[in-house]
C-alpha cells in the first residue's frame, strides 16, 4: 500500500492548536444567539415604551393576553384602566370592582339576593354574591365582577357566563334568597323541559291558569278565518309588525294602525265615528249627539243632501215628499236614536255594562235634575263603540263610563328574559303561536313552551340545547342566551363621564 | 445523541408528567376551579403549569451553560442532554396547558410560535443527531476533526501535487530549479503525508527522471480534472461521485504504462479522501445547522419569557 493511514500520521496532519480558535460555524452561532437576545429585547423596550409630551411611559398592550370585549376596546391599550392597585398590593396590579365601578353600576340580580354587610363575607358557597352598598338602589350591588366576567378572551366572552355561575344559585334558590321564598322555580339546572320551569311564571292567575294580561276583547280565531287573512302568510304581520328601531320584538298594536279601517266608532250608521283614545272627547260627542250628524250632513255631495233632507208626510190617505231644514233633519236624527237608545236601555245588551241599574235610573230623570246629560245614549253609544272591544267601568257618583287600559304596548311576555323575533325569522309565527288559530280570548296566551312546539315546527329545545355533536348541534342553551344578570332596573346613572384623558 | 434504551427512563418520567398534567388539567376544566370560566394562565393551575414549562425550558436552555463548565461535578453531560430532549419537548405541553391551548396577544403568541419552532428544530435536530452519525460512520471511513477538514485538504491538495510530480513541471519551468524545488518540498512536508519511507523515496527517485514516459496522458488528466477537485476549485461530477470516479480511473489506467499505474492509485486515494471530506462537511452542517434556528430562537425566548412572567404577575 503506498499511502499510510495510520493514527500517527493522521494526527500529524492536525494542527493541534485548533480547539483554541472558535470555527466559524460556531462563532456565527454564538453572534446569532446573542444578536437575537438583543433584538428581542430591543423590540421589547421599543413596544413596551412610547414618548408623550410627559417624557417616557409604559405601553403594556402588547402583553395584554388575548383581545379584550368590543366594550373595552377603546381602553385595550391601557391597562392601568383597569389593573388597579389593591391597598396593599405592592407590586401586583389585579382589576378590582372599583374599576368596573367607574363606568358600571353592577346592580343586583334580585332584591331578594343574599347580601354580604362586607366584602370579606362574600362567599360562592354561601350563595352571597352581592355586597350592601347604601348608594346603589336595593342597597346593594354585585360583588366580585371578575368572578363572572373573564376579560382578554375576545369580543364576547365578557358577557358570555358560564352557566355554573349561576347554578350556584339557581341550584337551590330558597337557600340563596334571603326569605328563602324565592320568586323564580326553586331549582333550574339546564334548559331543558326537565330542569327549566314553563315560560312566563308570572302569568299565572289565582287558578294557577296560565293567561294573557290584556285587557281587551279579540277573537284570533274569527280574525284568521276572515277572507283576507285566511291561509296568507302575512297573516299574522298584517297587524303584527317588528319594531324597526329594534327588531327584537314587535311594535305594540293600536286602533288607528290596525282596527280602524275595518271597525270604525259609529254609534249609529248615519253617524260620524267617535274618537278613538279621548274618552273626554268621546262622552262630549256622545252628549251633543247633534254633532255626529252635522258633520255627516255637510260632507254629503248635494244631491244625495237634497235627497237626506225629505220627509214623507201624510196628508189624507196620500204621503207626499217635503223639502226640511238641515237642523230638522238632525234634530229627527237624534230624536231616533234616543227612542232607539231607550229601547235598548230596556233590553237584555244593556245589562252587561257596569252599574247598568244606576244608568239606567239616571236616563228616566228629567234633563235639568240629570247634569250628566243623556245618560242613556252615551251608554248605548258608547256600548256600541268602546264596549266592542274594552271592559267598561263606571264611575259610582258621575255614572261616567270609561274603558279599562287594555295594558296593550307596555308589556312584555318574558319579563324575566329577552327573546329576539329578529333571530327567529326563519321560523314562520305559526311554528311559535300555532294557538292563536284556535284562540276567541284575549286571555288565551298564544306563546310557546319550552318543549311545546307549534304544528310541525320545532320547540325551543329542539335548537337550543347543550349537545355539541356535529349532528345535532343546535343553537346556545346558556343561561345568558336569554337572561340578564344584572337588574337594568335597578342601575343608576352612570356615575362619571365616559371620557379619557387623550394621549 | 442517539435516543435508544439508555432513554428509556427519561421516556416513562415523561410521559408520567404528561399524563398526570393533563389528567389534572381535564379535571381542572370540567369540575375543578378553572369549570366556571375555562383555563386561563392567570388561574392557580395555569400558573402552575407556566411555572413547570418555564422551568423546563430553563433546565433545557442550561445545557448550554453546562457546557461552559464540564468540569463541575453537576451531573453527567448525557444526564444533562437527555434532560434537555425530554423535559425542553415536554416544555410545548406544559405551555399549551398553561395557555389553556390558546395563543392569546401578541407577545403570547410570539411566545408559542417561538415554542413550536425551537421544540420542532430540536426534534429535527435530535433526529439528526440520531441518524447522520450512522450514515457519517459508513460513508466516511476517513472522518476527520471537523474544523480541520480545510486544513486536511490543503494536505491533501500539496500531496497529490508530489504525487503528480513523476509528470514533470507543470508550466515550462527549468526543470533542474523545478527539481530542486519539489524534492526540498517533499523532504520538509513528508511527515504530514500518508505515504510510506519507500513511496516518499521512490517519488523523490521518480523527480530525477521526471517526466516519466507516457506520462502526458496523466498530466493532461491530473491538471484538468484532478487538481481543480483536489483543491476545491470544483466539486462537479464525475470526481464527486464515487462510482463515476472509479470508471474514470479505471480508462485512464488503461491509457497509461505500468510504472505509472502506482501514481494513478495514489491520486485515486487522494480523491477519495477529499470526496469524503466533502461529505463529512455536508453531514455536520446538518448534523448542527439546525443549531443555528434553536439556539438563537431559545435566547430571543428566554428574555421574552423573562418580560412575559414580570408583566404577567404584575398584572395579575
Amino acid at each position: 500500500m503506498a499511502r499510510s493511514r495510520t493514527t500517527k500520521t493522521i494526527a500529524k496532519r492536525i494542527d493541534l492548536g485548533y480547539f483554541k480558535r472558535s470555527h466559524p460555524m460556531r462563532r456565527w452561532r454564538r453572534v446569532l444567539t446573542w444578536l437575537c437576545g438583543a433584538i428581542a429585547l430591543v423590540w421589547l423596550s421599543m413596544v413596551s415604551t412610547r414618548w408623550t409630551d410627559k417624557g417616557l411611559s409604559l405601553n403594556d398592550h402588547i402583553h395584554n393576553p388575548g383581545p379584550v370585549s368590543v366594550a373595552h376596546a377603546m381602553f385595550q391599550d391601557d391597562c392601568a384602566q383597569c389593573h388597579t392597585s389593591k391597598p396593599g398590593g405592592g407590586f401586583i396590579l389585579a382589576v378590582t370592582d372599583q374599576a368596573c365601578l367607574k363606568c358600571h353600576d353592577g346592580s343586583l340580580h334580585e332584591p331578594n339576593q343574599k347580601i354580604a354587610p362586607e366584602a370579606a363575607l362574600v362567599s360562592r358557597t354561601k350563595s352571597i354574591l352581592a355586597i350592601a352598598e347604601p348608594a346603589h338602589p336595593g342597597g346593594a350591588r354585585s360583588a366580585d365582577c371578575v368572578t363572572c366576567h373573564i376579560e382578554h378572551r375576545g369580543k364576547e366572552m365578557l358577557r358570555a357566563v358560564n352557566d355554573a355561575h349561576c347554578l350556584v344559585c339557581h341550584e337551590d334558590l330558597p337557600a340563596a334568597t334571603q326569605n328563602g321564598q324565592p320568586t323564580a322555580a326553586n331549582r333550574i339546572t339546564g334548559f331543558t323541559a326537565a330542569n327549566h320551569p314553563t315560560f312566563g311564571n308570572h302569568l299565572r292567575n289565582a287558578d294557577k291558569k296560565w293567561v294573557d294580561p290584556t285587557v281587551l276583547r279579540f277573537n284570533h280565531q274569527r280574525h284568521l278565518e276572515l277572507d283576507q287573512f285566511k291561509n296568507k302568510t302575512d297573516s299574522c304581520t298584517s297587524c303584527h309588525t317588528p319594531d324597526p328601531q329594534d327588531r327584537r320584538y314587535m311594535l305594540p298594536i293600536s286602533y288607528e294602525k290596525n282596527c280602524q279601517s275595518c271597525h270604525q266608532l259609529l254609534p249609529t250608521p248615519d253617524s260620524e265615528p267617535v274618537v278613538h283614545g279621548q274618552l273626554s272627547i268621546v262622552r262630549a260627542q256622545l252628549m251633543s249627539p247633534a254633532v255626529l250628524f252635522e258633520p255627516k250632513l255637510r260632507a254629503m255631495s248635494p244631491q244625495q243632501r237634497e235627497a237626506k233632507l225629505v220627509k214623507q208626510v201624510r196628508v189624507g190617505r196620500r204621503t207626499e215628499s217635503q223639502q226640511i231644514a238641515p237642523e230638522q233633519w238632525i234634530a229627527d236624527q237624534v230624536n231616533a236614536l234616543n227612542k232607539v237608545a231607550s229601547e235598548w236601555m230596556d233590553g237584555e245588551d244593556a245589562k252587561k255594562i257596569p252599574n247598568f241599574e244606576l244608568i239606567k235610573a239616571a236616563s228616566t230623570q228629567p234633563a235639568e235634575q240629570n247634569p250628566t246629560g243623556p245618560v242613556a245614549f252615551v251608554a248605548y253609544g258608547m256600548a256600541n263603540s268602546c264596549f266592542k272591544c274594552h271592559d267598561l267601568k263606571s264611575n259610582q257618583s258621575t255614572l261616567e263610563l270609561s274603558t279599562l287600559p287594555t295594558n296593550l304596548g307596555n308589556q312584555r311576555k318574558f319579563t324575566a328574559s329577552l327573546f329576539n323575533h329578529d333571530s327567529h325569522r326563519n321560523q314562520s309565527c305559526r311554528d311559535c303561536h300555532e294557538a292563536a288559530w284556535v284562540s276567541t280570548a284575549t286571555s288565551d296566551l298564544l306563546l310557546p313552551d319550552i318543549n311545546k312546539p307549534g304544528a310541525g315546527a320545532p320547540s325551543c329545545v329542539d335548537c337550543h340545547h347543550a349537545d355539541v355533536s356535529p349532528q345535532i348541534r343546535g343553537a346556545s342553551a346558556s343561561c345568558v342566551t336569554c337572561h340578564n344578570f344584572h337588574d337594568r332596573f335597578l342601575d343608576r346613572a352612570v356615575p362619571a363621564p365616559l371620557t379619557k384623558e387623550p394621549k | 445523541m442517539r435516543i435508544d434504551k439508555s432513554h428509556q427512563s427519561w421516556l416513562f418520567l415523561s410521559i408520567a408528567i404528561l399524563l398526570i398534567a393533563g389528567g389534572w388539567y381535564w379535571y381542572d376544566v370540567t369540575r375543578g376551579h378553572d369549570a366556571l370560566n375555562g383555563p386561563s394562565g392567570g388561574s392557580a393551575t395555569g400558573l402552575i403549569y407556566g411555572v413547570l414549562g418555564t422551568s423546563f425550558m430553563l433546565f433545557a436552555g442550561l445545557l448550554g451553560a453546562r457546557k461552559k463548565v464540564r468540569t463541575w461535578r453537576i451531573g453527567r453531560a448525557e444526564f444533562w442532554m437527555r434532560g434537555h430532549l425530554w423535559l425542553g419537548t415536554l416544555a410545548l405541553p406544559m405551555i399549551w396547558l398553561h395557555a389553556g391551548f390558546r395563543h392569546g396577544g401578541l407577545l403570547t403568541s410570539i411566545l408559542t410560535w417561538l415554542t413550536y419552532i425551537i421544540v420542532v428544530s430540536g426534534i429535527i435536530g435530535a433526529l439528526f443527531q440520531h441518524l447522520i452519525p450512522n450514515a457519517m460512520t459508513r460513508s466516511v471511513p476517513d472522518e476527520t476533526i471537523f474544523e480541520q477538514i480545510p486544513q486536511v485538504l490543503r494536505h491533501l491538495a500539496v500531496e497529490a501535487d508530489d504525487v503528480a510530480a513523476i509528470c514533470g513541471p507543470e508550466n515550462g519551468q527549468d526543470i533542474e530549479t523545478w527539481r530542486k524545488a519539489r524534492t526540498s518540498a517533499l523532504r520538509t512536508r513528508s511527515t504530514r503525508a500518508l505515504m510510506t519511507e519507500e513511496r516518499r523515496d521512490q517519488l523523490a527517485a521518480a523527480l530525477a527522471t521526471a517526466p516519466a514516459d507516457g506520462s502526458a496522458p496523466l498530466k493532461e488528466f491530473y491538471l484538468r480534472q484532478v487538481k481543480p477537485f483536489v483543491i476545491g476549485e470544483s466539486d462537479q461530477p464525475p470526481l464527486n461521485d464515487p462510482t463515476r470516479a472509479s470508471t474514470l480511473f479505471a480508462k485512464q489506467k488503461v491509457l497509461l504504462p505500468q510504472p505509472l499505474h502506482e501514481t494513478l492509485d495514489d491520486l485515486e486515494r487522494i480523491c477519495d479522501e477529499v470526496r469524503q471530506l466533502h461529505a463529512q462537511r455536508r453531514m455536520h452542517h446538518w448534523l448542527h445547522g439546525w443549531l443555528f434556528i434553536h439556539v438563537p430562537l431559545s435566547m430571543a425566548l428566554l428574555v421574552l419569557t423573562i418580560a412575559h412572567v414580570i408583566v404577567s404577575l404584575r398584572y395579575w
